[in-house]
């Protein structure tokens, strides 16, 4: 999951919008005073990742805070099946800084917010909550899904990565040799 | 800081079971019950030479860890995603930073290691065993190793650490084994997964 591909958020088929008065117009269930507000979390939470508030103040916060910290330290991460102990403290620094962050953003937009409640619902929900808007919590406490990310980033960082030596011959061109069709294979891109 | 981990435990306990993880076994993943298992011992005890060889994978390229590897080791009745760290002198002292969320703990030793050795595996034993994070949890012991001539035997392993006493409190097997006998392995892991499903259950009360 590369940590910049476009996001397409929703829950399910349901995109929410989140103007005041379609949040009242939510699907109702048997417990629609709590489906509606685990749905109103959810929303917040795509707002704050995409950085929307009130849908027409951009602000990149959450985004800008994941980059600089992936910049930071992007270079400690190899692909490789072994995990040095350094990618540990970088995941407890990240879980610290990002999720705290969206906890403090949770509370300024939701008065009322209280997490115990929001992460019952969660486990509730759990098959509603759009891929995007998952891989993204997954970070959070999957250090797999962590690492991952930071994979993807180092590659897109560094150009993919490919090597196209292999690919390359280069015949010098001079007067005593000839130059043959099966000696140059240049690819062209 | 409370809430943080609230929403961290949740989403833990969520386990969506084919993100990011490498499931060793090829094919698709069947619900089986997943359990957080962490493998210590001393460097050269066998630890990734076991996993990986429960994995069906080469043996070939192993070095020591000197990091922390973790891998989903699937068994008929569970999958084990199982935390293994290194356990050379210097990484010994960050065992303990990866014992949150285990249920279980796999400590391996080498049977056949000098006597110095051999007290140091004690010692690590007994320190696991009486960790806050872990002093409530079912351990497995293998043995590993049994296949060279200077293994010592099941009586004297748990004779010499002290089992009997010092894990009372504990739910333990202790399995002999060697690289050259997986099925060896395989029973420790299946009676351990055994274990790991009757706790499972005792704290559940009213699940079947």
């Amino acid at each position: 999951m590369a940590w910049m591909s476009p996001v397409h958020f929703g829950t399910g088929d349901r995109v929410v919008e989140m103007e005041d008065s379609e949040v009242e117009n939510l699907a109702t269930s048997i417990s629609s005073d709590v489906d509606a507000e685990f749905d109103t979390v959810i929303g917040h939470i795509e707002d704050i990742i995409m950085g929307k508030w009130r849908q027409y103040y951009r602000n990149e916060e959450f985004q800008m805070l994941q980059r600089h910290f992936m910049d930071k330290y992007y270079l400690e991460f190899e692909n490789t099946e072994e995990n040095k102990l350094s990618y540990t403290s970088i995941f407890q620094e990240y879980v610290n800084l990002l999720e705290k962050y969206i906890e403090q953003q949770l509370i300024e937009r939701i008065p009322a917010f209280n997490m115990a409640t929001f992460t019952t619902s969660l486990q509730q929900h759990k098959d509603e909550i759009s891929g995007d808007i998952f891989d993204m919590l997954l970070t959070f406490t999957d250090f797999l899904a962590f690492k991952e990310m930071f994979l993807d980033y180092r590659m897109e960082k560094e150009g993919h990565g490919l090597d196209f030596s292999g690919d390359l011959i280069v015949t010098a061109l001079s007067k005593s040799s000839s130059l043959s069709p099966a000696s140059n294979n240049l690819r062209h891109f | 800081m409370g809430q943080c981990l609230e929403l961290s435990a949740a989403l833990c306990r969520i386990g969506v079971y084919s993100c990011f993880r490498t499931l060793c076994c090829k094919g698709p993943p069947s619900p089986r019950t997943e359990y957080d298992v962490v493998c210590v011992g001393l460097t050269g005890s066998g630890k990734s030479s076991l996993l990986t060889q429960l994995c069906s994978e080469s043996t070939d390229s192993i070095i020591p860890t000197t990091g922390f590897r973790i891998k989903a080791v699937p068994f008929q009745n569970a999958i084990l995603n199982v935390k293994e760290l290194g356990g050379a002198d210097n990484i010994r002292k960050y065992w303990s930073r990866y014992y949150q969320g285990s249920q279980g703990v796999a400590f391996v030793l080498d049977s056949a290691s000098s006597e110095d050795d051999l007290e140091m595996a004690r010692n690590e034993l007994h320190s696991a065993l009486q960790h806050p994070q872990l002093c409530t949890l079912p351990f497995l012991i293998l043995a590993n190793h049994q296949d060279k001539p200077a293994a010592r035997s099941l009586q004297e392993i748990k004779k010499y650490f002290e089992l009997e006493p010092l894990a009372r409190g504990h739910r333990w097997i202790l399995q002999p084994c060697s690289v050259e006998n997986m099925d060896a392995v395989k029973e420790g892991f299946n009676q351990f997964i055994n274990l790991l499903e009757e706790i499972d259950h005792e704290n559940t009360p009213g699940r079947l």
